[in-house]
């Protein structure tokens, strides 16, 4: 079995998702990771329902991205997940990796250690997500995903979405962030405007970045600006 | 003249150049020959002493002999502005860094436009109560009889009479321009009023504006455009508000006036249900068609409404009731009018296109000033109010989208009927030709209607292609999504666990007798969810995207996504490419295209071709401003048709085939302003494709 050790608290790993055959699916590939799944079939009204059942029946959780389609939950999984995580429940998110669903997952992103392509769920990977899970609790960050602040500009926006330029993450490669990720408070987002932004510039694909934090880089001040700009 | 003595053998005369007075009209009239931008000149020493109201009355104009009176309620002048200033030629006094009083800009004129005006009557008067010293008013009377023949200017003395003022003139300069040598036209004045419009506060109600008024009794349609400004040319008029509430409305008038749609504040607000946490605001958008077609028939032109727009476009923002920079200046765009019409760029206007004004009342004073009086700070009832009108501009935008789908179906309607029509026209036209020539006639229009029925009922077949084929699409792109989230993860998932258990039970027998079978059905399952990813990655909404595009990007990452259908054909594909990464500004869609259409034909070419090595040799080449793609194989090549054929929609040498593929190829191409060609055997034997796009760079 895997090497993963796992402190003795961790044991039931909830199910979520809108698909039965899926739930049934994996809750196999728990009991193949040697823990017990508790299978959520039920309806889930509120992210405060399912932090109820969830801290009261399980240790973790493992929990599809798409919740809607079967009128199974009134949230969507990267939206449950960060919810879990803010009180320190280890849970991991499973996606299709469409275009789609990184979008809408990356608002969310920062509180989402683990995501895990549907299909690739291996007993494996459960024990070690939840791990990594945990150690982000105290602190412990894998390079991939180590919160750093740094300058990023955007490059052009659209009526959803900016394209931005993270440089100290790759000068070169433009990045489609919802508009929705910046908060209301840094008002209209246009091109050329610059921010200092929490990003995990160790990550290796774009879709494993995340952003918080923003603040507007102001302008430098009369002093600096004279030296740099004679 | 003087004269000093340098040394003891030299003597130094002191003199200067004089003018003639001849000069002074030459000047003025060689110089600025249109009196009416004499004329905007006084009006704009009037805008530059503050004032308010400036009138400019013409009297009796129509002949020789008449008056123009220019009076203004500005800070008028003492005794040395008129001597330094108002009698100066040629220089300016004013520096156009320094905001006057009222917060204006100067506008720096020299004073030769001045001149001219001056020079178009036989006498001028000038009165002038200065402000600072509102007591006395000084006169001017500048005799233009006394300038001529040999005298030089300065030995023509004037004289400025300074007395008390008995009758409490307002401050401010009156000028009066006496016994006009000509009479003045129309097309002066209609210039003139236009010069105003420019002057003038664009909405007439901000009490610090300057409002020139013109009093032409003889053209009293040019003094109402001064007063109305362009407004009336407007084709749409949006007035949207919200009240003490939050609750907004919004109507749409057209150009007469009459309401063309309306809307609650449930249809405007975006966010579903919740009030605009912002002060109380009216929103009044004038938007303007600048098409020749629409200003045809009217009298104002295309160039006035855009110089005017040039000033005074975009959306200015009112508080309490002034006016608050720099919202709605020259190069702001706080509302983001033009990124949106970047995007719709038909019904949507920019601030080149529109004039408008948000009137704020702030009673509960939500929104702040920052200190150095540069605008509001953002905070969330100022967010809240560019929500609120964003939100009248987006619905705006969508009933006209609307109308305009509306119109579009009806006039597809009614063109079969108006075809029909024009045929009988030019039929009776015929009738009417001598009989010797009518049959010629009637027989050439025969031919030409055949012709014009088949063309119209092969675009209408290609339109119905295109159709099918953009169902089609959709259907795929549906299936794909609804396979790659459900199916296709259930099979992947429980065959990973099979895998395990089976491994974890059968131990070593597990390979022997379940491995080949199980990675079968991974290796499947990767191909389907390719399948899934091709289908969805072509109908990103993102490629369709004006962008800059790296071609060889492109190329590559379509190569990679045909790769299992290309090892699955067997097929070798080898690329050159060119140094460097070319690119242009179009949509990665439309590269995609041409790429994938042109790799499809050669996939289903080797299916005509016996069994053997097959080959795509894909090369780019720089040659100038231009990027040299071809793709040929080592296919059967192009039989049984014309290569010129090739391109045309409909054309094809398959049973199935839709004939599309090289038409779309084609067009994408010339849309990006470039050209195809083909050669029917090339390098490799086969078909070769040679696409010759327009690079910016590489």
């Amino acid at each position: 079995m895997s090497a993963t050790m796992l402190p003795d608290k961790i044991h039931r790993v909830a199910v979520i998702d809108d698909d039965e055959q899926a739930r049934e699916a994996m809750a196999e590939s728990i009991e193949d990771a040697n823990l017990q799944p508790v299978v959520q079939r039920t309806r889930l009204n509120s992210l405060d329902e399912l932090i109820r059942k969830l801290t009261r029946d399980a240790d973790a959780a493992l929990c599809d991205h798409r919740l809607t389609p079967r009128n199974y939950a009134a949230f969507q999984g990267a939206e449950a997940v960060a919810a879990l995580y803010q009180i320190s429940f280890p849970a991991l998110l499973v996606t299709a990796w469409s275009t789609e669903d990184i979008d809408n997952i990356r608002p969310y992103r920062r509180k989402i250690p683990v995501l895990i392509r549907s299909g690739g769920l291996e007993p494996r990977i459960i024990r070690e997500g939840i791990t990594v899970c945990l150690n982000e609790f105290n602190n412990v960050f894998l390079k991939e995903r180590k919160p750093q602040r740094v300058l990023l500009r955007i490059e052009d926006t659209d009526s959803s979405f900016a394209y931005v330029i993270v440089p100290s993450w790759d000068p070169d490669t433009g990045l489609k962030l919802p508009l929705t990720l910046f908060p209301a408070h840094l008002g209209h987002i246009d091109p050329g405007m610059r921010f200092f932004a929490i990003v995990n510039i160790g990550a290796l694909k774009n879709e494993d970045l995340f952003f918080d934090g923003f603040e507007i880089a102001e302008e430098p001040g009369n002093s600096y600006a004279d030296l740099i700009r004679p | 003249m003087s004269m000093k003595s340098a040394n003891s053998n030299n003597r130094v005369t002191e003199t200067n150049f004089r003018f003639s007075a001849n000069i002074l009209r030459r000047l003025g009239e060689e110089l600025n020959p249109s009196p009416s931008r004499g004329l905007v000149e006084l009006a704009k020493n009037a805008y530059d002493a503050d004032a308010i109201n400036c009138t400019i009355e013409l009297k009796n104009i129509e002949q020789p002999g008449g008056t123009i009176i220019i009076t203004d309620d500005g800070d008028g002048m003492d005794i040395q502005e008129i001597i330094n200033g108002w009698l100066v030629l040629g220089k300016s006094e004013k520096t156009l860094r320094n905001l006057t009083r009222l917060g204006r800009r100067p506008s720096g004129d020299k004073g030769l436009g001045r001149l001219a005006a001056l020079r178009m009557g036989f006498s001028v008067s000038l009165q002038s109560v200065p402000r600072e010293s509102s007591g006395v008013k000084h006169s001017l009377l500048i005799d233009w009889e006394r300038y001529t023949g040999d005298a030089l200017v300065e030995d023509i003395d004037l004289k400025i009479e300074t007395s008390l003022n008995i009758d409490q003139k307002m401050p401010g300069t009156m000028i009066a321009l006496e016994n006009l040598g000509s009479h003045v036209n129309r097309s002066e004045i209609q210039r003139l009023a236009r010069g105003l419009i420019l002057l003038a506060d664009p909405f007439g109600d901000n009490p610090a504006g300057f409002k020139p008024i013109l009093i032409a009794s003889e053209y009293s349609d040019l003094e109402k455009m001064v007063e109305a400004r362009y407004f009336r040319d407007a084709e749409f008029h949006l007035v949207a508000k919200v009240d003490g509430k939050g609750f907004a409305e919004a109507l749409v008038e057209d150009w007469r006036g009459a309401t063309m749609y309306s809307a609650t504040h449930e249809e405007l607000r975006q966010k579903k249900g919740s009030p605009y946490r912002c002060p109380v605001a009216n929103f009044d958008l004038w938007a303007f068609l600048l098409d020749p077609t629409t200003f045809s028939t009217r009298s104002t032109t295309i160039s006035e409404i855009r110089n005017w727009l040039n000033e005074f476009g975009g959306v200015h923002l009112y508080y309490n009731g002034l006016r608050v920079a720099p919202y709605g200046d020259k190069g702001d765009d706080w509302l983001s009018l033009n990124l949106m019409r970047a995007r719709s760029p038909e019904l949507r206007p920019s601030t080149n296109t529109s004039v408008g004004r948000i009137n704020i009342t702030d009673n509960d004073r939500l929104l702040t000033q920052k200190t150095d009086r540069s605008g509001f700070i953002i905070n969330e009832a100022f967010q809240e109010l560019q929500v609120f009108a964003t939100d009248a501009l987006n619905w705006m935008a969508r009933r006209r989208l609307d109308e305009r789908e509306k119109k579009r179906v009806a006039d597809r309607k009614e063109a079969p009927k108006k075809s029909e029509k024009e045929k009988a026209t030019v039929k009776q036209a015929i009738s009417t030709v001598p009989e010797d020539q009518r049959k010629a006639v009637q027989n050439a229009f025969d031919k030409y209607d055949k012709a014009r029925r088949s063309e119209v009922g092969e675009l209408r077949k290609e339109v119905q292609l295109y159709r099918t084929l953009g169902t089609v699409g959709i259907t795929s792109a549906v299936f794909a999504h609804e396979s790659a989230n459900n199916p296709l993860k259930l099979v992947a998932q429980s065959i990973r666990t099979v895998q395990h258990r089976c491994k974890n039970y059968l131990a070593e027998k597990y390979d022997e007798y379940l491995k080949d079978p199980i990675e079968r059905i991974f290796r499947s399952v990767d191909s389907l969810r390719v399948l899934a990813d091709v289908t969805l990655s072509l109908v990103d909404h993102e490629k369709r995207r004006a962008s800059k595009v790296d071609i060889h990007k492109v190329l590559r990452d379509i190569i990679e996504l045909y790769t299992p259908f290309i090892t699955d054909r067997e097929v070798a594909i080898t690329t050159v490419l060119s140094e460097g990464s070319p690119y242009l500004r179009g949509s990665i869609a439309a590269i995609e295209s041409i790429i994938s259409n042109l790799l499809n034909n050669s996939l289903i070419a080797f299916e005509r071709k016996p069994p053997g090595e097959r080959k795509i040799f894909i090369k780019t080449r720089i040659v100038d401003d231009e990027l040299e793609l071809r793709v040929m194989d080592n296919g059967p090549g192009i039989e049984g048709i014309d290569k010129n054929d090739i391109w045309l929609p409909g054309q094809t040498t398959r049973p199935n085939g839709t004939g599309l593929g090289l038409t779309i190829v084609r067009d994408a191409t010339i849309d990006l302003g470039g050209r195809v060609d083909a050669i029917e055997k090339g390098e490799l034997g086969g078909a070769e494709m040679i696409i010759i796009l327009p690079i910016i760079g590489a």
